[in-house]
């Protein structure tokens, strides 16, 4: 193969993976504003507890569990987590104002980051799994197989999405619950409950996302951020509340970023992806495949 | 409400949380005052003894350094190392205690001109030590020029500093490390032996821009050319597409700037791509806090070749006490830095004690400046920029250890 055609699918392999790095933490975010009108800005630190979830996991003193039971564990754990979350601190002012929201979720944020510092220190944590040395070579192109796992399960997680919004009952009450609340109440939905699984769901996904990227990171209290970050940027792009439409927009700014750094600059890359989303705001304030707020 | 303006709020409360992000939480003692009787004991165990004949009045030494924050583990290196020295000398000089008073400067310039000007004017404290980064030496320049008080870098190697210093205006900053330039004069030249083309790749801090800085023009003297020049944020995830462009123009070699957090994952990612060049690195890659990161795979840093200063290796008896003191495998490579600062100004007290009878602030400066003394890594003396010479170093991973390899002689050049 040529090597410029070698490296133009190497970016696009970088891309996409770092679009599913991205897309995993995104789907968490669009999917609480989605249903409960919320913008998590502690979304992040649940992406974090998973990271300590799995270095605790990996580091056990009576041995080793298998990596993908961990990756079960981490996710029920982060699940749990984020309902306690939700019924101790956020469902009391779930029906007030978004600044209340966004003043709740950002007081979470930096208490989580502050006990997590105070319990396990600035030293970032290693996580390797049996994947992350693990090298598939094919056509010169070489990835990880961790990244491979990622990508996998970041199109199976977006697939399983599509299926339980779409096809389940839960799935059409959150929707609905998306659409109009106040009606839902009237029917007889039970709308606590399903802010409720909503948050599990949502934490799953954080923490899902933590068990499968941080062994190719650290972890560190604010390992959450720049994701978060990028997360609500994708989020937005995408459409508030549009789940595909985040998703979608998780990998135009992996891709982005990938071909950007790789053939112009790494040091700018933020910029761009950045200065593409002010340029979607511009262009289509409602997000690239925004139409209405809703599932 | 407008969406838009709901959006931009968003926006807003996300930049604000990331300003907030390195969270003020002490890892070990950011503010805490350590004095240093042997074996570490308490503030009144290192005041008793010259009590038994005479209270003499405490001279405190202030160390500003990152105790919390992505690179924390500087800053707990050089405070170990700070007070080790402080317990080879006995935990006094002349009869006066020595204290050590220790603040957080993030290694951001906001919190290093805080913390400095809280160690000169609420600490009162006699001499200054730090900072951990060169950000935050460039920034507490002023602060401490206008504070009159001597302070001591051991770790910033931003070249810039250097004309600051002694005759540049700031009389009262020295500088015991090599700088860049210092540096790249020699390493360059190594490189040059093994590389006819490089690609570099260094953190977007003034420590990894004021490296670059100074080396890409000692390459372009020496021929060897520079295929591309890549800088990322600390923490950085993904470094897989400034890796796919570096390979893509095939240098013979690539030189890293940073340390061991970013160090590890980059260099991860590095095998990942299948990048097989030689690695040099101007940080701190051949290090037991690297290898500690990367133990699940030692090869990943074999055969980095490291240049730095103060490394590990050279005086395997001080590694070995500082292993026993502290119990961290990383104490003696970060310790060292501050522990060479005890023979400037262990040397300028007595000194200044001696000769004029008191150790005050411009008694320690004008002892400074007079400081010859032999180390193990060569001479600590001042030229009238207030800078210091010691010998270089080049270490490597070998079979998953790290081993140093040579001294390289250092030599003032034009800044």
């Amino acid at each position: 193969m040529p090597l410029q055609l070698e490296i133009f699918l190497e970016h696009l392999l970088n891309g996409l993976t770092l679009g599913a790095l991205y897309a995993l933490v995104t789907a968490g975010l669009s999917l609480i504003f989605g249903v409960v009108r919320l913008v998590n800005f502690a979304h992040g630190d649940f992406f974090m507890v998973g990271g300590y979830a799995l270095f605790i996991l990996l580091n056990l003193p009576w041995g080793a569990i298998p990596y993908p039971i961990i990756v079960i564990l981490v996710t029920l754990i982060v699940a749990v987590f984020a309902m306690l979350i939700e019924r101790l601190m956020l469902q009391p002012v779930l029906d007030k104002s978004w600044r209340i929201h966004a003043v709740a979720t950002l007081g979470i944020s930096i208490v989580l980051q502050n006990v997590a510092l105070i319990i396990f220190t600035t030293d970032p944590k290693q996580v390797p799994t049996p994947f992350t040395t693990k090298i598939v070579s094919l056509l010169g192109l070489r990835l990880s197989v961790q990244r491979i796992i990622i990508l996998g399960i970041a199109v199976l997680v977006f697939l399983a999405l599509q299926w339980f919004v779409k096809r389940t009952k839960l799935g059409k009450a959150m929707r609905a619950v998306s659409q109009n609340r106040d009606m839902c109440q009237v029917v007889g939905i039970d709308v606590p409950r399903i802010a409720l699984i909503t948050f599990a769901i949502s934490g799953g996904l954080a923490g899902l996302a933590a068990a499968l990227i941080a062994p190719l990171l650290s972890v560190t209290p604010t390992m959450g951020l720049s994701l978060t970050l990028k997360g609500l940027a994708a989020v937005i792009m995408g459409g508030l509340g549009q789940l595909n439409g985040s998703i979608y927009a998780a990998f135009i700014l992996g891709l982005v970023e990938s071909f950007f750094a790789g053939y112009v600059s790494f040091a700018f890359k933020d910029v761009v992806s950045f200065g593409l989303f002010i340029l979607v705001l511009f262009l289509r304030p409602q997000g690239l495949f925004g139409r209405r707020i809703g599932l | 409400m407008s969406r838009l303006r709901y959006l931009g709020f968003v926006m807003a409360i996300a930049m604000v949380l990331a300003a907030c992000a390195p969270a003020a939480t002490p890892t070990s003692a950011p503010e805490a005052t350590a004095p240093a009787g042997g074996g570490g004991g308490t503030q009144a165990e290192a005041t008793e003894a010259p009590q038994a004949e005479e209270a003499k009045a405490p001279i405190r030494i202030g160390l500003y350094a990152p105790m919390t924050g992505p690179i924390a583990f500087l800053g707990e290196g050089f405070q170990l190392g700070a007070t080790l020295a402080i317990e080879d000398l006995g935990g006094e000089i002349e009869g006066h205690p020595l204290e050590l008073v220790v603040a957080d400067d993030k290694c951001n310039p906001t919190d290093a001109v805080n913390a400095v000007r809280k160690l000169i004017e609420v600490d009162q404290v006699d001499v200054l030590l730090g900072g951990g980064c060169s950000s935050a030496t460039v920034a507490a320049l002023p602060i401490i020029a206008e504070g009159e008080t001597p302070a001591v870098s051991a770790t910033s190697t931003n070249p810039g500093i250097y004309n600051e210093m002694g005759v540049g205006g700031n009389i009262w900053e020295f500088r015991v490390n090599p700088d860049d330039l210092i540096m790249a004069a020699a390493f360059a030249s190594f490189m040059a032996e093994k590389a006819n083309s490089i690609a570099l790749v260094a953190e977007n801090t003034d420590f990894g821009r004021g490296a670059l800085s100074a080396y890409i023009p000692q390459f372009e003297a020496l021929g060897v050319e520079v295929v591309s020049e890549d800088y990322f944020d600390l923490g950085t995830a993904d470094y897989r597409p400034a890796l796919t462009g570096i390979k893509a123009s095939a240098p013979d070699a690539v030189l890293v700037v940073m340390t061991e957090r970013d160090g590890s994952t980059f260099m991860r990612q590095l095998r990942e791509v299948g990048l097989d060049v030689q690695v040099f690195s101007r940080g701190s890659l051949t290090s037991p806090l690297f290898l500690e990161y990367t133990k699940d795979d030692p090869t990943i840093g074999e055969g980095i070749l490291e240049f730095s200063f103060w490394a590990g290796g050279v005086d395997p008896d001080l590694d070995q006490r500082f292993l026993d003191r502290f119990d961290k495998s990383n104490s003696p490579h970060r310790g060292w830095a501050y522990y060479a600062t005890r023979y400037a100004i262990g040397t300028a007290i007595k000194n200044a004690i001696l000769n004029e009878g008191e150790a005050t602030r411009e008694a320690i400066r004008n002892e400074l400046e007079k400081v010859e003394v032999e180390i193990p890594f060569g001479t600590i003396k001042f030229d009238d920029h207030n800078q210091s010479y010691p010998k270089g170093t080049v270490s490597t991973i070998e079979d998953g250890e790290v081993r140093f390899v040579q001294f390289v002689e250092l030599v003032p050049v034009e800044h």
